[in-house]
């Protein structure tokens, strides 16, 4: 079975190389990251990803507009939110959105794990 | 986002909420000091009083919550506790050493940024969800002064690495980003 793909969406660098290390370590390839919206609609579209994690706050636009505007892109797209925000409204607009999950920031890695592999199981069947 | 002083935008923390919302961003900000950055906590308390000017450290990050007059958050840290947070939060993450000083800044942005938006978990209105700023970053010490319409609500994190000041400034549409009075009435 080859590596699933992960594009990583997020302004901070820190927070990219800290989730890159732990997608790697759970077995993902991690193909890309964006710190902007346009950046991140650009590499969506070069890679291709298996799945996308995805911050709200960008400097450009929102992370919700992003998932919405890849999801018009490609339906099937797979997004898991990862975010600072607790707020019970920006989680129903994310998944109103079309996001398959959310995970809170500072990110354990064992939810992580759990709440990607269940967007795969849930969505995808083994490729 | 949406303009400053839109009628439209709920408020989010009212004078009552401030204290307590400030005593949230201490407990949370504890939190994140010693989870992420790996730093024993000495003490925490609210600076009590009003206060008319708070003087700032080393290195600051603030952001700004959505909210209808405007909310400002600032955490101000001594260099010698952002050093110490920075080893602690890139553990096992690779930093080229001309990459040190932008990437300590994006701690201090990722530490505002966790800590706000977890603390905005209790403070809901049904159906609204309020924006956050991204953080920007001030690279020196300054005073900041109380204009007269607003408030300024603070506490410290003691640290066996030094201090953490958190900051609230209310209603924050008399500021600039860097904290600055920009308006008159």
């Amino acid at each position: 079975m080859r590596d699933r793909t992960v594009l990583i969406v997020d302004d901070s660098q820190i927070t990219v190389r800290k989730l890159a290390q732990l997608l790697e370590d759970l077995g993902y390839k991690v193909v890309g990251f964006a710190q902007t919206g346009m950046v991140a609609l650009e590499r969506y579209r070069e890679l291709h990803p298996d799945l996308v994690t995805m911050d709200i706050t960008l400097p450009d636009m929102s992370g919700i507009d992003v998932v919405k505007q890849i999801l018009s892109e490609n339906p099937n797209a797979l997004i898991v939110m990862i975010t600072s925000h607790g707020q019970e409204q920006m989680v129903i607009d994310s998944i109103e959105a079309g996001a398959k999950g959310y995970v809170m920031k500072p990110v354990k890695p064992e939810i992580l794990k759990e709440t990607i592999e269940k967007v795969f199981a849930t969505y995808r069947s083994a490729s | 986002m949406k303009q400053d002083n839109d009628p439209n935008i709920p408020d989010l923390i009212t004078d009552t909420d401030l204290d307590r919302f400030v005593d949230q961003l201490l407990h949370r900000g504890k939190q994140f000091l010693e989870m992420e950055g790996k730093i024993s906590v000495m003490d925490v308390r609210p600076i009590q009083g009003q206060l008319d000017r708070m003087e700032l450290k080393d290195l600051t990050s603030i952001l700004t919550v959505e909210d209808r007059l405007k909310l400002i958050v600032a955490f101000s840290f001594d260099r010698s506790l952002m050093e110490a947070v920075f080893k602690g939060y890139t553990e096992g993450v690779s930093v080229a050493p001309e990459e040190q000083d932008i990437l300590m800044e994006e701690t201090a942005g990722d530490c505002i940024n966790i800590v706000v938006g977890n603390a905005l978990e209790d403070f809901q209105l049904p159906g609204y969800a309020f924006n956050v700023s991204t953080p920007i970053i001030i690279n020196e010490g300054k005073s900041i002064q109380r204009y007269k319409q607003s408030k300024l609500t603070a506490g410290e994190i003691r640290t066996e690495r030094g201090t953490m000041i958190v900051l609230c400034i209310t209603p924050g549409i008399y500021y600039k980003k860097t904290l600055e009075i920009e308006a008159s009435e």
